[in-house]
């Protein structure tokens, strides 16, 4: 077949128009794709920086609730022990010896009391130290404390403390997430029996705490939005990406249940 | 005058890269200061040969396509190491196949003769290449910023330049061809190469700053 030099001019000219355009069109492709690509780097950055931001601000806020706790702790049960201490060794008459030996049992056991008391807030201080040894021996040593008041009868199911994995931004958080419901239990819910269930499955770390207390109303509590309560701890298990059911009804109990990706 | 336009287009690219990348330092800078120098002399030789003795040049351009390979597969190769281990082989095998067909087109023809096939296959080769190039740029998890990358500069032009060319190449196969569009096509492709290289000796520029 034979082509007039028109002919071969025109398909010289759209042949090499197509074989460039593909070169062109790459680029353009490319050069979108690259932006993309870009926004969403500098999107997860700023999302990673949120998410940074967010850990610390709750890391403080965990913190100031700590100092709260040692605080009113000191006031009012360490603080108040040593007072009376104080006002039973005052008392103390050395013309009444018949008195004296009570009176300093009395300020002893006041003393160790206060002791007792101390230790207890210096474990509340050193959980960032507790979390190193793993998150299922802070757990257990948490628990430990609570079975030493003698209040309650608990069941316990620990299955963390042999397992060998952690999450170094979360247990901390898990750890307080703990000693506040512990805390409101002791506080609040005048229970007599404790159940603590404590497992990791398809990554996922669940905590199941349930009790005999009066129970609340949660909407009535979740409402008030006063101090390190409910809402506090919703926001904390999202921040880690896990979930938090309360179920409770009065003067029946409480159980909670959380769910945390992890490690 | 479509010889002059090329000479014009290679002068000023090799302006370009001597103005921008002398506080560029590498090896691959100065192969293209280098590359460029032939290119321009290639290019003033062939005018002056073709206007002297009225013969055609096609053996200068002949000695010439071997540094043109040469380079382009160094130039490839730079490119591509840093995405994938396999640079080596790909460039290898662009250079071999440029070897084998030359010897081939050595022996079949006089050397007077412009050995087209061998720059068909060459184009062929490269612009796989550079498609391998892009398409691993766009695979990597990292973005590039295209005002600093020289690099991605120049492979696009010798993508556009080698893969657009492959009209040219094919016709420059036949026995009569239509010499006039061709160079026209010839002057388009001189012009995206460079301004894309002088664009890239730019951006290698900015990115020393």
């Amino acid at each position: 077949m034979q082509f007039s030099s028109t002919e071969i001019i025109v398909l010289v000219v759209i042949g090499t128009a197509i074989f460039l355009l593909a070169p062109l069109f790459l680029l353009i492709n490319f050069k979108e794709y690259n932006r993309r690509k870009q926004e969403a780097i500098e999107e997860q950055k700023d999302l990673q920086i949120k998410f940074e931001s967010e850990l610390l601000k709750t890391q403080i806020e965990v913190q100031e609730q700590t100092m709260q706790t040692i605080a009113s702790d000191l006031h009012d049960n360490i603080g108040q022990l040593l007072s009376l201490t104080a006002l039973t060794l005052n008392s103390i008459n050395l013309n009444e010896p018949q008195r004296l030996e009570k009176k300093v049992t009395e300020s002893l056991n006041l003393v160790n009391s206060s002791i007792k008391e101390l230790r207890g807030l210096a474990k509340l201080m050193h959980g960032e130290f507790i979390v190193q040894t793993g998150l299922g021996k802070a757990i257990k040593q948490e628990l430990d404390r609570l079975k030493k008041l003698g209040n309650y009868k608990l069941k316990v199911k620990n299955e963390l403390i042999n397992i060998d994995i952690s999450s170094p931004n979360k247990d901390l958080i898990i750890l307080r997430l703990l000693q506040e419901i512990i805390n409101n239990i002791i506080k609040h819910s005048q229970a007599t029996y404790i159940e603590f269930n404590v497992y990791t499955l398809d990554e996922k770390l669940h905590l199941n705490i349930k009790d005999n207390g009066i129970g609340f109303d949660i909407e009535n509590i979740q409402m008030k939005k006063s101090g390190m309560g409910l809402n506090s701890m919703f926001k904390r298990v999202a921040l880690i990406n896990g979930e938090i059911v309360i179920n409770s009804t009065p003067l029946t109990g409480t159980s909670i249940s959380i769910e945390i990706p992890y490690p | 005058m479509t010889s002059d336009l090329n000479i014009v287009f290679e002068i000023v690219c090799l302006a370009t890269a001597v103005l921008f990348l002398r506080n560029v330092s590498g090896i691959f800078t100065f192969f293209t200061i280098v590359y460029l120098l032939i290119v321009c002399s290639t290019e003033i030789a062939g005018g002056i040969w073709t206007s002297r003795f009225g013969t055609s040049n096609s053996w200068i351009y002949n000695i010439f396509i071997i540094y043109e390979a040469a380079y382009i597969s160094f130039g490839l190769y730079v490119a591509l190491k840093g995405l994938t281990k396999r640079a080596y082989q790909y460039c290898s095998i662009a250079f071999m196949g440029f070897l084998v067909t030359y010897g081939y087109e050595l022996s079949s023809q006089s050397f007077f003769k412009f050995n087209s096939k061998t720059v068909l296959v060459f184009s062929i080769l490269f612009s796989f290449n550079c498609f391998t190039y892009f398409y691993l740029l766009i695979k990597d998890k990292n973005t590039i910023n295209l005002k600093q990358n020289g690099q991605f500069w120049w492979v696009a032009g010798v993508y556009a330049y080698y893969f657009g060319g492959t009209i040219y190449n094919l016709f420059l196969q036949q026995s009569s061809y239509p010499y006039i569009i061709l160079s026209y096509t010839m002057i388009l492709l001189n012009l995206i190469l460079y301004g894309f290289w002088s664009y890239s000796f730019i951006c290698n520029s900015r990115q020393q700053k």
